[in-house]
């Protein structure tokens, strides 16, 4: 009400001023509209006065951003197809943004939900590779004697099975609770009593586990459980947010003395100190996080652990002086450092580069509708707004925009987030490490706040250009009606188009490449058949084998010393010096089961219970020990461990799915004879009939019941394995062609609204065509022919830049490394065939673009348009 | 349009604010009178152009260095708004007026320095 009055004052105080001025110019004589005229002449311009006198009073900036906003809002409520349209392509470029940000957080940038995050460092051993294994003693010693840490707890992840079903189980000294600060909102933590030799299994279940595996119990302490066939009683339950500080979920906590008796049966063999089993001797292998003392860098640590090291550890066989530490961060699953953000960085351009297509569509889209405004803004410029006030409010008016969307795109994003793990389990056959962490809770206040941030920038630098043109005051022009859209926005945006273009056929030709090389994968001929095939470890034991054979959908039974395609090479000293070659010990069986025909003749069960002085090379390992000679009848020499004659030749397989150091996949394989009750007889497969899936689970009851204490999984498929070589390239092909197919669709729909803008402009010299007799197949031609044009520069202009990025990338062995195993001898980066798709796509697309726009160019009647000033 | 460079009008508004506070040194008076006044004295070699005025009245009542009330003016049946000096005013007055002479004073030695002595 003040307000208001004060307002009404100013006004009338300014009449009284022009009043009184007119009264004396009159009484100097002139004509009394004269005086007036020459009153305001000389009072300047009233509406600024007035806007500045009451400016004075108030808080300025805010009142005009409530106007701008008002005033914002009622233009968007004008044009809601408009507003919309903004909205969601921005929303869709964030949240795409947004989804790969929100898995960098979930990875990198969110602690553990633990007591001082960052204090807490993995020691991960000494340099060079002493072994992080550590008798009880010795680790005791470490812990109480530790000059850098000044609490540390040791953990072992270990899979259990309980009640048929796999369980993460960790275990943890007893100050992991108290260390970590994980509170315990039934029961009570860990104790120090339940680490004593005479203690019973006990264990904290996490709040999510009290709910998955002991139905939501309200009575859950106090229940024994079993795990890995041992009983178990859950003391406690964690509070919801404790989760541990483990990459993956974690569901129960027991206290480590459990582990040799839990460790009994693990399939993995374990090289335990000359058959001492006393618990003293035993080395173990810990995982180790220590919380650094107050005051002390990282640096500071690792110095006084080098120190600690030398003096602790004399040099033995096997050991070396340690000449370094590991230590790494331990707040978040990924430490943020160098490396991290080297990996991050490539697939976060990706997705930028989706926004920035989605960005130039609505840089786009603001520069038409400026043009459109430019009568509504001449007529505040000549109102007295000046152009500073102008841009404000076309500046507030894309942040109205910004909020919306960035609140869209968390939507996007999460769901995206969701659909990718849809992918990840339903159609990608997912990796288990990526899923084992829990994706629920990816957004957080760190997406919010990075999408905000992202959207008022990206409005902000793309409402700012258009904002600028159309705020440059050409009164005249405008006053006078006359909006011909200058040249220079003209070129803005074609500048802007054709970026989008080339950045789209960036994306396309990636995703091309990325996809090509995962059908090449796909259609990899591993040279055997492993469908309906299972391997089962520790079926050597008892009578095991004779119950898999009794089961009906067996079909055949064999051994094996390695895992089919994973059998990794090892060298050898030759007569032509060192090589490398993969052996692997089968009965005759195996190759039966896998499908490997064999030239010349099998083992025989005989020569496989004799460990009999014959072999069977495949094809590949027979041309290269052996080049142009026949290989049969030759003996194969393998150091001095075996020797055999060769007796057959098998075809081609792969030896291992995973070669080192990212090496090409090798064929050459030497088979030695074994029998079942072999030592090196370690794992069982098995040939299946009828239904795999049905087949595995009489496989897994029997297993369960001959191995009650296993460790983990006792039968697994060996196309597993292959789904899990297959999943980095299916991930990245589905990754790349996601955003292929984003960039594709928002820059159509961009280069769709510039060609219908263009014609739209070009209506009157158009009609002066038709009305010379241009024919409409030569229109026709002429605007799809312009975005044919555009289409060819922007694929040329996306090839060389993608050619650039393959070029970077060949030389980026680590990223390859980073992405989950993908090698890059699997993946030609400069794969013409990718490259030619990408381009041909946009090319047509952007032709395709401009079909409606010609249409209505067609479509423009001379007479009307001729008629239109 | 007016061309208002912001430095002029910075350089306007500080003096104009002085010479405003001066004007009303004299007594009550609406603003007509005192945009008047400052033309007059200076023989019109400072051309305020009247809008400015008002903002820098504004400022100053805002301020509380003068404060101002409706009343009916003595020469004629209607009511004009009077600005009146008030003591906060009166103070600042001299503080800008003591500024003023020292930054007269030292342009001047600037401008027109006393010959040196042999």
């Amino acid at each position: 009400m003040k307000r208001r009055k004060r307002d009404d004052d100013i006004e009338r105080e300014l009449r009284d001023h022009l009043d009184l001025e007119a009264e004396e110019q009159r009484e100097g004589g002139l004509s009394p509209d004269d005086a007036r005229n020459a009153a305001h002449r000389a009072f300047g311009n009233v509406a600024l006065t007035l806007e500045d006198s009451r400016a004075v009073w108030r808080c300025a900036w805010l009142s005009s951003l409530m106007q701008d906003i008002r005033f914002g809002l009622r233009g968007f409520r004008k044009s809601p197809g408009f507003t919309l349209t903004v909205i969601g392509t921005l929303a869709l470029g964030l949240g795409t943004l947004g989804a790969s940000f929100s898995v960098f957080n979930a990875l990198v940038l969110r602690p553990f939900a633990v007591r001082d995050p960052y204090s807490l460092y993995r020691f991960e051993g000494w340099e060079p590779g002493r072994p992080r294994s550590y008798t009880r003693r010795e680790f005791q010693d470490f812990r109480r004697e530790n000059p850098a840490f000044s609490e540390v707890v040791a953990y072992l992840r270990l899979q259990a099975s309980m009640a048929g079903k796999g369980a993460h189980v960790q275990a943890v000294t007893s100050n992991y609770f108290s260390m970590l600060g994980g509170r315990v909102c039934m029961g009570r933590p860990l104790m120090e009593s339940d680490e004593g030799p005479s203690a019973n299994g006990v264990a904290v279940a996490s709040y999510a586990a009290r709910r998955s595996r002991l139905g939501a119990d309200p009575a859950a302490v106090g229940t024994m459980v079993r795990l890995r066939g041992q009983p178990v009683e859950i003391v406690g339950v964690a509070c919801p947010g404790f989760n541990g500080v483990d990459e993956s979920r974690d569901d129960f906590w027991v206290s480590l003395p459990l582990i040799p008796t839990m460790s009994d049966g693990t399939p993995i063999p374990q090289k335990t100190a000359s058959g001492d089993k006393s618990e003293d001797k035993r080395r173990v292998y810990y995982r180790m996080i220590g919380r650094l003392k107050p005051g002390l860098t990282e640096d500071g640590a690792k110095a006084a652990l080098l120190a600690y090291g030398r003096q602790t550890y004399v040099p033995g066989p096997g050991y070396q002086v340690p000449e370094g530490v590991k230590l790494r961060e331990a707040a978040t699953i990924m430490p943020l450092d160098r490396d991290t953000i080297r990996v991050f960085l490539p697939e976060f351009a990706a997705f930028a580069l989706v926004l920035l297509i989605a960005c130039a569509n609505v840089s786009n889209m603001m520069l038409a509708r400026g043009l459109a405004r430019q009568r509504e803004i001449g007529i505040r410029i000549s109102l007295g707004a000046g152009r500073a006030r102008m841009v404000r409010q076309l500046l507030t008016e894309s942040l109205l925009l910004a909020l919306p969307a960035a609140l869209a795109a968390s939507g996007v994003a999460w769901g995206a987030v969701q659909a990718a793990r849809w992918l990840q389990v339903n159609v990608l056959s997912a990796s288990p490490l990526v899923l084992s962490r829990d994706w629920k809770g990816a957004m957080d206040w760190r997406v919010a706040a990075f999408l905000t941030a992202a959207a008022v920038i990206s409005t902000v630098a793309f409402g700012l250009l258009p904002a600028l043109q159309a705020a440059r005051p050409r009164l005249i022009e405008t006053n006078r009606g006359e909006f011909a859209a200058d040249r220079r926005s003209a070129r803005l945006r074609s500048a802007l188009v054709l970026a989008q273009v080339a950045v789209c056929a960036l994306l396309l030709i990636a995703s091309g490449v990325a996809m090509r090389a995962e059908r090449r994968i796909a259609n990899l001929d591993l040279g055997m058949d492993t469908r309906g095939v299972f391997g089962v470890l520790g079926s050597n034991t008892a009578n095991t084998t004779e119950r898999i054979r009794a089961l009906p959908m067996t079909e055949s039974i064999g051994y094996c010393s390695q895992s089919p395609l994973a059998v990794q090479p090892s060298i050898f000293a030759g007569p032509a010096g060192k090589f490398s070659m993969a052996v692997n010990r089968v009965s005759p069986e195996y190759f039966d089961i896998l499908r490997i025909p064999i030239r010349g003749r099998n083992f025989t069960p005989a020569e496989g219970d004799a460990n009999a002085p014959v072999a069977i090379v495949s094809e590949s390992a027979a041309r290269r020990l052996w080049p142009h000679q026949e290989a049969l009848g030759q003996t194969v020499r393998l150091g001095n461990l075996s020797a055999g004659v060769v007796i057959g030749i098998a075809r081609d397989s792969v030896s291992t799915l995973w070669p080192d150091n990212g090496a090409a996949l090798s064929r050459d394989l030497v088979y030695f004879p074994l029998g079942p009750k072999s030592d090196y007889a370690t794992i069982a497969i098995v040939r299946t009939t009828g239904d795999p899936d049905a087949a595995r689970r009489p496989l897994e009851r029997l297993m369960a019941e001959t191995h009650p204490n296993a460790a983990g999984e006792l039968v697994w498929t060996p196309q597993l394995g292959v789904d899990l070589f297959l999943y980095p390239y299916r991930a990245l092909a589905a990754i790349a062609g996601i955003l292929g197919v984003l960039a594709l669709l928002l820059t159509v729909s961009g280069v769709f609204g510039v060609s219908s803008y263009a014609v739209a402009q070009r209506r009157k010299e158009f009609g002066v065509r038709i009305a010379l007799g241009a024919d409409s197949l030569r229109l026709t031609g002429m605007v799809v022919g312009q975005n044919f044009r555009l289409g060819v520069a922007g694929a040329a202009a996306g090839a060389l830049a993608a050619l650039a990025v393959a070029r970077m990338l060949s030389h980026a062995d680590w990223l390859w490394r980073a992405m989950g195993g993908v090698s890059m001898r699997n993946v030609n980066v400069f794969d013409v065939g990718g490259y030619a798709a990408g381009a041909a796509i946009v090319i047509a697309a952007a032709a395709a673009a401009a079909w409606v726009p010609a249409r209505r160019a067609v479509r423009v009647d001379p007479v009307e348009t001729l008629r239109c000033d | 349009m007016q061309d208002r460079t912001p430095d002029r009008t910075e350089l306007l508004q500080g003096t104009l604010d002085m010479l405003i506070l001066r004007t009303l040194l004299l007594g009550p008076a609406h603003g007509h009178q005192i945009g008047k006044h400052i033309r007059q004295t200076t023989n019109d070699v400072l051309q305020v152009e009247h809008g400015s005025l008002y903002p820098a009245l504004q400022r100053l009542e805002r301020k509380k260095w003068i404060y101002a009330k409706w009343e009916t003016a003595k020469d004629r049946n209607r009511e004009f708004k009077y600005y009146r000096l008030t003591a906060a005013g009166r103070k600042r007055l001299m503080a800008e007026e003591s500024n003023w002479k020292r930054l007269v004073q030292a342009i001047a030695c600037v401008m027109w320095p006393a010959p040196e002595e042999e």
